[in-house]
């Protein structure tokens, strides 16, 4: 039988591995959330008896026509126009139903609110900050208007100095105003810094060196099981549970010659190790595994690089694994 | 009412998952913009769906169907942009940097790899680059176990005929049958 001096397998992993996504987490889950929410509250709508549904949208479609009858879509082409006063950070304080509801240093809205920041920046874009994450490019901007060519959506902002502080109220199209036609509510926001954020960067990719030569550690080899998930190694308290949630991680197999396998909830994939090292080369990260023994038990702590490491430049967690076998 | 996703599960699943969704979609599209747009939608369904999700049996299946069908209604969307001459074709496999190919081999693997109608390079990337076993594949395009191994078996065969020096084969790892398990 012939061989084969090219294999598939390899060709295809040495090309594709060149190439990946440039859409964000963030901008992904921040749709998600923005369609969640619609979903949420169609379900209010089915409480609604179904006559006065089928007379609401019969009056709908005759009042604006066809495409109306699905959603509202705003016009988003406008040409930018400059206004010095709004460049800068804000800082969201209230969610009101109308401009006139705000009282300031009176929170209104009990829940906590979706939008933390805005960040405008000279020459259109508009920076964004969803439940106090970091701040990323979804929107554009023009004089007293938010523009959301994704959503289809012109927001109107409007800037008001009381007792001295400048706020800016900013209406929030959800899937009220866009499916169901309500009048939109406003945040409202506090003026934090007049600074111009054209230096910003969404995303910071970090990557680790992974091209590490397989260099043996029979320290590693073996059977782990997760046991807790803690932000610092001192942290953690052997026979105790400090994270609340189940854990992801559920098993790593660290065998001999570098590989791994490691078990999630979701599912088990392979790894490479190397020293104290498990690499992930598709993620470009290089974890490091910590081995102390305490109370007689062995246990390893292993940065899990998420994308708070890769993307927000945050410092890792750690999974604790408990040595089986 | 079905359980939402968490964030923390989110990010999880978007940091293991994304650049493989995002290959299968390049591959199949060759057209990066098109493949970020599918990689979006992909998680969407998937973060939105997620409580829908069987977890006794493997994800990744599961998300691979759910690309795989978002690809396959971009692809037919585009083709009648296509007809109309709104989007330019891609050739094959020309949206690789060409540095990137070790050798001349690799480099006519490559081509008559894309060269393959759709419904090959589906079983291609899905069983040579994701890893999916036979079985799974075969869930994921909703076809028979049989139809799924000839359609491997004929792009092989294509490949054969058009490298003769080479012999492709089905995989098998460390004694675990890919074919059917």
């Amino acid at each position: 039988m012939k061989q084969s001096n090219i294999d598939i397998e390899n060709m295809m992993d040495g090309v594709l591995k060149q190439h990946f996504p440039s859409v964000p987490f963030d901008s992904i889950w921040e749709g998600h959330q923005k369609s969640m929410k619609r979903t949420v509250k169609a379900g209010r709508a089915l409480k609604v008896p179904v006559a006065a549904i089928i007379a609401c949208t019969l009056l709908f479609s005759v009042a604006f026509g066809g495409y109306a009858y699905f959603r509202n879509i705003d016009k988003t082409d406008y040409p930018f126009v400059d206004d010095p006063q709004v460049i800068g950070k804000w800082q969201a304080v209230d969610f009101v139903d109308e401009i006139g509801n705000f009282s300031p240093g009176k929170k209104s809205f009990e829940e906590d609110m979706y939008l933390s920041q805005l960040a405008f920046v000279k020459g259109g874009r508009l920076l964004f900050a969803i439940e106090n994450g970091n701040l990323t490019s979804l929107s554009k901007w023009t004089k007293g208007l938010i523009l959301n060519e994704q959503d289809k959506t012109a927001e109107r902002y409007k800037i008001k100095v009381i007792d001295g502080v400048t706020y800016l109220f900013m209406e929030w199209k959800s899937g009220d105003y866009i499916f169901r036609n309500m009048d939109p509510r406003y945040y409202v926001l506090k003026q934090v810094d007049s600074r111009d954020y054209s230096d910003h960067q969404d995303v910071v990719v970090r990557e680790d060196k992974v091209d590490y030569p397989f260099t043996d550690n029979p320290r590693m080899i073996g059977k782990w099981e997760s046991v807790d998930f803690v932000k610092s190694i001192d942290s953690f308290n052997a026979g105790e549970k400090s994270w609340l949630d189940v854990l992801f991680l559920v098993t790593l197999d660290i065998r001999e010659n570098g590989n791994i396998n490691v078990t999630t909830t979701a599912e088990s994939f392979p790894l490479r190790w190397t020293d104290d090292l498990i690499i992930n080369k598709y993620e470009k990260t290089a974890s490091r595994c910590t081995i102390e023994e305490i109370d007689g038990e062995t246990y390893m702590f292993f940065e899990w690089k998420s994308g708070d490491y890769t993307y927000r430049g945050m410092d890792p967690y750690y999974y604790v694994l408990k040595k089986s076998e | 009412m079905i359980k939402q996703i968490s964030k923390e599960k989110a990010e999880m699943l978007f940091r293991e998952h994304s650049a493989y969704i995002y290959r299968t979609a390049l591959f199949l599209t060759r057209d990066k913009a098109l493949a970020d747009d599918i990689t979006q939608e992909a998680f969407l369904q998937i973060f939105s769906k997620y409580g829908m999700y069987d977890a006794s049996k493997p994800i990744k299946p599961w998300i691979y169907k759910i690309t795989l069908n978002i690809t396959r209604n971009m692809l037919r969307k585009q083709k009648w942009c296509n007809l109309f001459g709104e989007t330019p074709e891609n050739g094959c496999g020309e949206w690789v940097e060409t540095a990137v190919i070790k050798s001349e081999e690799e480099a006519e693997l490559w081509l008559e790899t894309n060269k393959l109608s759709l419904k090959s390079r589906e079983v291609i990337i899905l069983h040579f680059y994701s890893g999916l076993k036979l079985k799974e594949i075969s869930e994921i395009l909703d076809i028979p176990l049989g139809t799924c191994k000839s359609r491997l078996n004929q792009a092989l065969n294509t490949l054969r005929k058009q490298l003769p020096e080479n012999d492709f084969h089905i995989l098998s790892r460390g004694g675990d049958i890919y074919e059917t398990i």
